[in-house]
Formats: C-alpha cells, sequence, structure tokens
C-alpha cells in the first residue's frame, strides 16, 4: 500500500509533473473522444479542431526527417513536446517547474538516449549499430569506439542539462526579483504591490513564456534531429 | 610577505571560500555564450535585411542556435550553482 505520506513527501518538482501528467491524460482522453466522434461529414469545431490543426502541424514538419516512419516516432515526439511546453509554463500556475529538478531533467535524457539506441538498432541492425560504432577503418577501432561511446551518450546529456539550466536559472532569478522587493525599506504592503503588479509579470513573460517554449521547441527539434539521424532514412 | 602567507590555517570554512571562487570563475564562461548569440542576432538582423519576406523563418533558426549556443554558458551556471551549494 502506498501511503498518503509518499506523495506530501516527494519534492515540489515531482509532484507538479505528476499533476501535468494527470491533466495532460484526462485532456487526452476527452479530446480523443471527442476526435473519435466526429462525423466526417461535418467540419470540426472549437478544441477539436485547435487539436486536430497542431497535431496535424506537428505530424508535417516530423514528416520532413521521417519520409517513411514517421507514423512510429511522430507520437512520441509530440507527446514530448506538449509535456515539455506544459511543464515549462506551468510556474504560471504556482506550481515548481519540472525541469528545476536535475532528476526529471535526466529522466528525459536518459528517455531520449534509450529511444535512440532502440530507433538505430531497428532499423540498421544489431550488426550495422556496431560497424557505424566501431568506425570505418576497423583498425582504427581502439581509438574511435570510446570517442563514438561518449558522442552517443553526451547528446541526451547535454539536452537534458539544457532543461535543467534554463528552468533552474529562471526560477532563481525569480526568486531573487522577488526577494529583492522584501528588501526595500518602505511597509510591507507596498512591497507585495510592486512584486505582483510590475516585477512579477515582467520575470514570469520573459522566463515560464518565452523562454519556456523556445526550450521545449528546441528540445523537440533536436530529438527529432536526432532521431532522424540514428534512424538515417 | 612571506611571514604573512605562512600564516594562513586550513580550517573547516576555508574551502567555502575556494567554492565561491570557483562558483565566479565558472560564470566567465558566460562571456562565449554571450558573444555568440551576439553574433547569432547580427547575422539574422543582415539576413533580414537582405531577405525581408523569410522574416519568420529567419526568427525561429536564429532562436534555435541561440538556444544551443547558449548550452555553454549553462553549463557554466550549473557549476557555479553546484559550487554555492557546498
Amino acid at each position: 500500500m502506498i501511503e498518503v505520506g509518499f506523495y506530501s513527501d516527494l519534492s515540489g518538482q515531482m509532484i507538479s509533473s505528476l499533476i501535468i501528467t494527470g491533466v495532460l491524460m484526462l485532456a487526452f482522453v476527452l479530446i480523443g473522444l471527442r476526435v473519435k466522434r466526429l462525423v466526417p461529414t461535418d467540419s470540426p469545431k472549437g478544441i477539436t479542431f485547435v487539436s486536430i490543426s497542431v497535431i496535424g502541424a506537428a505530424n508535417e514538419f516530423i514528416r520532413q526527417f521521417f519520409p517513411n516512419s514517421w507514423k512510429k516516432y511522430s507520437p512520441y515526439l509530440i507527446t514530448i513536446c506538449i509535456f515539455v511546453v506544459m511543464s515549462n509554463t506551468v510556474s504560471f500556475f504556482g506550481l515548481n517547474a519540472p525541469f528545476s529538478s536535475i532528476t526529471i531533467a535526466l529522466t528525459f535524457s536518459i528517455m531520449t538516449f534509450t529511444l535512440i539506441q532502440f530507433a538505430a538498432v531497428r532499423h540498421n541492425g544489431l550488426i550495422g549499430r556496431g560497424r557505424s560504432l566501431i568506425g570505418d577503418p576497423w583498425w582504427m577501432a581502439m581509438l574511435l569506439f570510446p570517442l563514438n561511446i561518449i558522442g552517443e551518450i553526451s547528446t541526451p546529456l547535454a539536452m537534458g542539462l539544457r532543461l535543467f539550466g534554463n528552468l533552474l536559472s529562471g526560477a532563481l532569478i525569480g526568486t531573487l526579483v522577488y526577494g529583492v522587493m522584501f528588501l526595500i525599506p518602505v511597509p510591507e504592503i507596498v512591497s507585495w504591490v510592486i512584486a505582483i503588479g510590475f516585477a512579477g509579470p515582467v520575470v514570469h513573460i520573459i522566463f515560464d513564456m518565452f523562454f519556456g517554449i523556445v526550450q521545449a521547441f528546441v528540445f523537440f527539434m533536436l530529438s527529432t534531429i536526432f532521431l532522424s539521424l540514428a534512424v538515417d532514412e | 610577505m612571506l611571514l604573512v602567507m605562512l600564516d594562513v590555517i586550513f580550517n573547516a570554512e576555508f574551502y567555502k571560500a575556494f567554492a565561491y571562487l570557483g562558483a565566479g570563475i565558472a560564470m566567465i564562461g558566460g562571456l562565449g555564450a554571450g558573444i555568440g548569440q551576439g553574433i547569432a542576432a547580427g547575422k539574422a538582423a543582415e539576413a533580414v535585411g537582405r531577405q525581408p519576406e523569410q522574416q519568420v523563418k529567419i526568427m525561429i533558426t536564429m532562436l534555435v542556435g541561440q538556444a544551443m549556443a547558449e548550452t555553454t554558458g549553462l553549463y557554466g551556471f550549473v557549476i557555479a550553482f553546484l559550487l554555492m551549494g557546498q
């Protein structure tokens, strides 16, 4: 039995990632049911139309990189993109941004690493994969094999650390800006007004909205590019 | 001068000084990221000047490239943050 204490003892980033996962699962199921009930002769309206056109545009984008097997990989890539966008902008709603915890950032590195390796083995076979890791002249394997292994590990690690550094710096600068408001020698109510009315929106729009969405797009694009390099179509 | 240097005692708090010093040195990495982002933005401005109709594509490419170039600065930041927590 898992007790309630198990969930309340988790760090704030973990809790907010669980909340985002739950909300996204619910939203996906509801939208999926609405899409399933569509009549082909009617034109879709509202949230159904928005989600269909977003998924269609994302599929078109992914198709440029995987002309043959885009149907296999686009669900994973779009889901990851939506999760990262949601989790980078979630500090608007008072939750901690999940990627400011290194546990979640490195989890995404491990996921990307596993996906790339499995896709490469699946499309090139074990022998072809080993041959590409060893390098072109086989007698250079002593030198090139460790370098190739380091290269395979370092790209997903860099992607995770990039998200972690961005979100951590955003959270830290936000904390500093909010904290410095209460060092001004004015009544506390004035500090609250300045923090909520003037400083807070600027910080949140720059660090949560703009950098969060740019980083989510970069993560999506980099995983698409590295996956298409591994699949090599 | 030599006597003063020899008087330094290595106590339990001594490593904190070096941790803060290392955090400061690590943030020098932000210099390169800033220069790189500036070059990318300048080149994007040139490209928009040459082809104003491609502005959106150029801006997306610039933002992705800048986010990539930011990585080295962020590594410095993460290392500085870890050292501050020592």
